[in-house]
């Protein structure tokens, strides 16, 4: 391709041609056929020497699975096989539009003799979670004139999986003791022998507890009746059902509610992995999509990383499909943990829920509420917010009449947002295992 | 000497002056007139609107209110009687200011290219000498009588030696520019990169998740009570939220590139690659290769285009031919330019297709 200066020296060149034509002035027809000649002498030449097939690129990355947030170092070399020297290369490696570059540049520019290489590296910071593919690699040749340019894409792709934000796992390592656990998700720890089950916190009475467990001395010191909860010592099976419908991806693409749902059960996983829970993953909208059956190894985490992972939203929501297919699978009685936003027709959530209840499993459905994640109040003028909160309102109720037709069936909504999302479900995920359901 | 004549107007320096000076009044009449017919408009609306507010018995008359702001103009700008603009000799000197205004520029190209290796300012310098000859030459065509302005060569190969001189320049400049075009752009970058990458190797945070805790010996005054209350805003703010979790970005990529260095010295060698020029032996090498083979070969095809069809029909033509009006007009040259330039393009194009 013809580079801006010899556009400039082809119509120069003409121009005087047809001047020296127009006034019969000889030295400007000679000038021109110069200029004109310059150009079409240089092309052949320089495409002659440019060989794409002997310059050989190679990229290398330090690791190809990595974590939002985390950081990934590219190596990429070049080498010139062909026996031509070139002056200038521009290499620029195409990185994915979410990514940023944190050092150094994915674009250089390369002098190359005969047999020479050159190795350039730059440091990526991933910000969201999926696949995505690095390169291709796209090479500039230039002569040395400024005349003329060559372009080729090198298809060279590399792959690399980025799964969901571990900074809430991070937490979760530094708050591994069961003290700072509960102080962290509401909960408080005590000391008591004699029951046979880890102790892991007082709370309030509620009808129903027995008396067994009241705690006198919490009480006198609170002026309420206060009860001992006790960690079953067995572990449970977890079933996870993630709703990757549309809707779920309504809002900023790294703050709605399927990203959130992601990085709460992340956090879950790990949680229930290092207590030697079995955890499994069912992704699903109008059909699964994935299926992990609930295992406890170390490998289990890493799995459903990768399908985490590959997510996307789409289709429409139907849970009664997921929980069919699950339960086809499923040898025991599993906790099921759903994690919905309810937008779906009501009918293929009851029915899910009932199906499930019907086999016996414990369903809690955790339900990140749409208008907390899709916009922020600050964004809002008055009018805006005052139209918002009526709408606010009236998705609020058609919810609670969903949730009240679910909570019939004994199972328990819990409305989420944005700051509440991981507690909540970290929260029901040990409430869960202290009542010992879906025991393995 | 390659010229015989250059026109003495050339460097008549009183031709520029009396030029701008005719422009600068031809100015100040358009600025005048523009401000007299709207400023005018208006006035005569307010004084109408006064009328009509005060009643029966006020009066003004449309002189007075023209005598009244031509006056009022007048203390800025002078009254445009008194500026005489005489557009004949407008037109006689814009063609003297237009080739002097090339000669400046061509000189100023020349100590663009010298000084700073501008390309552009080769180009510049290359086309204000051809320009320097061709507008005389269009003047004479279309008919404005600049006879005493034409350049004449002592010889007519002089034009062509002229022409030669010029190409040489042009290309040598092409060549001897692309080390400071090409290779300082890529060193300036790299030196960017490097400071980037030393900074964030350096980097201490500077917006703390917590405020400094201080207290203030004069509380509501001191600027440290000022600058706490400033963080603890700028904290709750979405932009010190974005502040506070940036930093806590580059701090771990600082932590992260502590690491790779450790681990490969070298690290800071691939973040920010240094272009190394090509040896100055292998450029004087490559120059003193290409240039006595390009610019001959060049040369050769150009004479031979330019000259060779005269030459051969004179030779070998017979008389209707060489007596023929065809015979004599330069467009003879482009029964041989176009078909070399398709036969050049053909190659080009098959040797990017083999590639």
């Amino acid at each position: 391709m013809m580079a801006p200066r010899g556009r400039a020296i082809t119509v120069l060149g003409i121009f005087l041609f047809i001047m020296g034509l127009s006034l019969s002035e000889l030295l400007f027809v000679f000038i021109g056929t110069l200029l004109i000649l310059s150009i079409a002498v240089t092309m052949p030449l320089f495409y002659y020497t440019v060989s794409f097939a002997d310059i050989i690129v190679m990229r290398i990355l330090d690791k190809d699975k990595v974590f939002a947030g985390d950081f990934v170092n590219i190596k990429v070399t070049i080498e010139n096989r062909s026996r031509y020297a070139y002056d200038l290369v521009e290499i620029r490696d195409n990185i994915p539009e979410v990514f940023e570059v944190i050092a150094g540049d994915n674009v250089a520019v390369a002098n190359l003799p005969p047999g020479a290489s050159f190795t350039y590296s730059y440091v990526l910071y991933p910000k969201m979670r999926g696949t995505y593919a690095i390169g291709p690699i796209r090479l500039v040749i230039k002569d040395r004139l400024g005349f003329f340019w060559a372009e080729r894409e090198i298809p060279s792709i590399t792959t690399i999986t980025v799964y969901p934000s571990y900074e809430e796992i991070k937490r979760l390592d530094i708050l591994s003791r069961a003290r700072f656990i509960g102080m962290e998700y509401g909960v408080h720890s005590t000391k008591q022998k004699g029951i046979g089950m880890e102790f892991l916190m007082i709370r309030e009475y509620e009808v129903g507890d027995e008396f067994r467990k009241i705690d006198w001395k919490a009480t006198a010191r609170t002026g309420k009746l206060m009860v001992k909860e006790f960690e079953s010592e067995r572990n449970v099976e977890i079933m996870i059902f993630l709703d990757s419908s549309k809707s779920m991806a309504v809002g900023p693409p790294e703050e709605n509610k399927l990203e959130y749902s992601i990085r709460a059960i992340v956090t879950l996983v790990k949680m229930a992995l290092e207590r030697k829970d079995n955890v499994g993953l069912c992704v699903f909208s109008d059909r699964v999509h994935e299926f992990i059956k609930p295992k406890s190894s170390e490998k289990q985490f890493y799995d459903i990383l990768d399908v985490l992972a590959k997510v996307s939203a789409g289709g429409r929501s139907n849970l009664a499909n997921a929980i069919e297919y699950a339960i086809s699978r499923l040898k025991r009685r599993t906790l099921f943990l759903i994690f919905t936003d309810l937008e779906a027709p009501s009918s293929f959530i009851l029915e899910g829920i009932k199906l499930a209840v019907a086999r016996g499993h414990s369903v809690v459905v955790i339900s990140p509420f749409g208008p907390w994640f899709e916009v922020s109040a600050e964004e809002l003028s008055p009018v805006e917010r005052a139209l918002a909160e009526a709408l606010l309102i009236e998705m609020w109720e058609k919810r609670r009449a969903v949730a009240r037709e679910i909570e019939k069936y004994g199972v328990a909504v819990v409305n989420v947002g944005p700051d509440d999302c991981i507690p909540a479900v970290i929260s029901e995920y040990l409430k869960m295992k202290m009542r010992g359901l879906a025991q393995v | 000497m390659l010229l015989r004549r250059i026109p003495e107007t050339f460097f008549d320096i009183s031709v520029t002056v009396n030029l701008i000076v005719s422009l600068l009044k031809l100015g100040i009449f358009y600025i005048y007139e523009f401000l007299l017919l709207t400023g005018l408009g208006l006035a005569i609306l307010v004084m109408f609107a006064a009328v009509q507010i005060m009643g029966d018995g006020t009066s003004v008359s449309m002189e007075e209110v023209n005598e009244f702001y031509q006056n009022f103009i007048s203390l800025w700008l002078p009254h445009p009687a008194e500026v005489r603009f005489d557009l004949q000799q407008f037109y006689a000197n814009a063609p003297i200011f237009l080739i002097q205004f090339c000669i400046i520029i061509g000189i100023l190209g020349v100590v663009a290219f010298a000084y700073i290796g501008s390309v552009r300012g080769a180009i510049l310098s290359f086309l204000s000498i051809y320009l320097l000859i061709l507008f005389p030459m269009i003047c004479v065509r279309i008919g404005i009588p600049f006879e005493n302005l034409k350049i004449e060569y002592s010889d007519p190969l002089m034009g062509v030696l002229l022409a030669v001189i010029s190409y040489v320049g042009l290309e040598m400049s092409f060549r001897s520019s692309y080390v400071d075009e090409i290779f300082e752009k890529s060193m300036k970058r790299s030196r960017r990169i490097e400071r980037q990458v030393n900074e964030l190797l350096r980097f201490k945070e500077k917006i703390s998740e917590k405020p400094q805790m201080i207290i203030p010996r004069r509380p509501l005054l001191t600027i440290d009570a000022i600058h706490y209350l400033r963080e603890l805003i700028e904290r709750r703010t979405r932009k010190g939220k974005y502040e506070i979790g940036r930093q806590r970005v580059l701090k771990r990529a600082s932590a992260y590139l502590k690491d790779l260095q450790r681990k490969d010295p070298r690290i800071k060698i691939y973040l920010a690659p240094r272009i190394t020029p090509p040896e100055e032996r292998r450029m004087l090498l490559s120059l003193f290769k290409d240039l006595p083979l390009r610019i001959p070969l060049l040369l050769t095809i150009t004479y031979a285009i330019v000259y060779f069809p005269k030459i051969i029909i004179e030779k070998w033509g017979s008389t209707p031919l060489t007596e023929s009006v065809e015979a004599l007009i330069p467009e003879l040259t482009v029964f041989l330019l176009v078909p070399i330039v398709m036969l050049l393009l053909l190659v080009s194009k098959i040797a990017h297709r083999r590639e």
